[in-house]
């Protein structure tokens, strides 16, 4: 195989990660507020059931969660799964994933903001969702920037483990293509890629950080 | 102050308590059109509490609030009388305006901070004008000319686009003060706007706040400034452990106050400057 065809396969590969990584980011970064929310919640019920779901998704491998969700309908319902549902059972066991490590991170952003920003909002007649939308939230992603960049960066990583259920992401081709060809160069590709993924998202986050520079914490 | 100006706010009665802990033992208090009222005391008597209360920031467990005429907290009978119930008041308890209307009675009056409160990601001027517009739904231009007439009255026109962190406490108390000014406020109240800062800067605040009350803005001022008391406000109340013990004209309860524990509070004070 000629290192052209090598590299061509690993691009087709690496879209599929880039795209479990976007879904992820799309599906995860909102949810987990809302299950950030129910961690913060009122009703001991809701909070407690929000409480043993994240301990849940951050205390078992996210590849055992993988499997469970990939083989879950069959095991459990009896459902057989459509051709598709090994993509979506990727995206679905990462987003339930990263929402729970996320809303750990919104819960002590949004902990941290001192009361008397709520009493003036509130004070100014501000309505709750203005004022956790237009006073709060702003304030708390500027402090959890630099946690949920790593979290992001834990991401691109983990999304090599859609290799358990053979989703075609860059490892699963890299593994397929070492095995066959008797060389580890696409390993070596494949670290590149990763690497040079890396390098641009912490570039980006980097940069929404200075945008966030706009103002101090006095 | 006219003698018979009609009240701005009424508080009848008041009975507030943190679980076990009885913080208003039963406080009335008003405060009439175009008035300057300063409550004084040690801290820990409640003076915070009543203002949060006046505030809708805490609820009364029982006794009244008007705001002008406006009935924002009346009182209930409690049928069933417990005395164990554990509530400060047991025997009545607090009916509010219904949770919209609530919102739309926070617009009677103006709050400033000890600590100010500013949101940091705003400019001095958008602390102002945002809640003009957020809430009450006035135009950017219009907001703009009231952010600036106000911090140009402040003394602080160029530093409309600073940042709070860019500016010194006493300058964010001054933007504080006009945003709590900016919605036309019918009073205004203060708790210990110049604690938190340096005794040099304090007079630029109680300044302004004399200023104001040159213009008749009617005040309700949580103070330790004894002197500024009892130059700028008519009248003083003295609260100690939950109760108002005295209330009086300024100059006359200050220099001669016939509660003893006013007049213990007073002295110490007197010894400490
Ligand atoms: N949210 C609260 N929870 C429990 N206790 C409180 C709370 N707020 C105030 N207190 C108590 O109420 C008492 C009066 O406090 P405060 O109103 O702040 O007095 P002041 O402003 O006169 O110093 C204090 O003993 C204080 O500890
Ligand atoms: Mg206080």
């Amino acid at each position: 195989m000629s290192l052209e065809t090598m590299v061509s396969m690993l691009l087709e590969g690496s879209l599929t990660s880039l795209t479990i990584f976007a879904l992820t980011l799309i599906g995860a970064l909102p949810l987990g507020l809302v299950v950030a929310f129910g961690r913060m919640a009122k009703n001991p019920l809701i909070r407690g059931i929000t409480w043993f779901y994240i301990s849940i998704m951050r205390g078992t491998p996210l590849m055992l969660q993988l499997f469970v969700v990939y083989f879950g309908p069959y095991y459990l319902l009896g459902i057989q799964s459509s051709p598709d549902w090994r993509f979506t059972a990727v995206i679905t066991a990462f987003i339930i994933n990263y929402a729970a490590y996320f809303a750990e991170i919104y819960r002590g952003g949004i902990e941290s903001i001192d009361r008397g920003q709520y009493e003036a909002a509130e004070v100014l007649e501000y309505s709750s969702l203005q004022t956790f939308f237009l006073i709060i939230l702003p304030q708390v992603i500027k402090r959890i920037l630099p946690s949920l960049t790593n979290e992001v960066i834990t991401l691109i990583k983990d999304t090599s483990l859609a290799f358990v259920i053979s989703v075609s992401e860059m490892f699963t081709v890299a593994k397929a293509i070492v095995a066959a060809q008797k060389t580890m160069v696409a390993f070596g590709i494949a670290a590149l890629f990763y690497y040079i993924f890396n390098a641009i998202v912490s570039f980006i986050m980097g940069r929404i950080e200075r945008i966030f520079d706009f103002y101090k914490e006095d | 102050m006219l003698p018979d100006a009609p009240c701005v706010l009424e508080i009848k009665d008041a009975y507030k308590g943190f679980g076990t802990v009885e913080v208003l033992k039963g406080v009335s208090l008003s405060v009439h059109e175009g008035e300057v009222v300063a409550l004084i005391g040690s801290s820990g008597g409640g003076k915070s509490t009543l203002l949060r209360c006046a505030s809708l920031l805490e609820r009364l467990d029982s006794g009244e609030i008007y705001f002008a005429d406006r009935a924002i907290a009346k009182s209930a009978e409690v049928s069933d009388f417990t005395p164990e119930a554990g509530a400060a008041n047991p025997r009545s308890s607090s009916i509010y305006l219904p949770k919209k209307e609530l919102r739309s009675a926070r617009a009677f009056f103006g709050l400033v901070f000890q600590n100010f409160n500013l949101f940091p990601h705003y400019t001095a001027l958008r602390n102002i004008t945002e809640p003009l517009m957020a809430v009450e739904k006035m135009d950017n231009k219009a907001a703009e000319a009231r952010g600036v007439e106000l911090l140009t009255k402040m003394g602080l026109a160029e530093k409309a686009d600073a940042y709070p962190f860019q500016l010194s406490g006493g300058q964010q108390q001054r933007v504080a003060i006009a945003r709590a000014l900016a919605p036309s406020p019918k009073i205004l109240y203060f708790d210990e706007p110049t604690s938190a800062l340096d005794p040099e800067i304090t007079a630029e605040i109680l300044k302004i706040i004399r200023d104001l009350a040159a213009e008749n803005m009617t005040m309700l001022i949580v103070t330790h400034e004894i002197n500024f008391a009892r130059n700028v406000a008519d009248r003083v109340a003295f609260m100690d452990q939950g109760l108002i013990l005295e209330t009086g004209f300024a100059k006359e309860l200050i220099d001669n106050p016939t509660n003893e524990r006013t007049r213990a509070f007073l002295s110490k004070l007197g010894d400490n400057d």
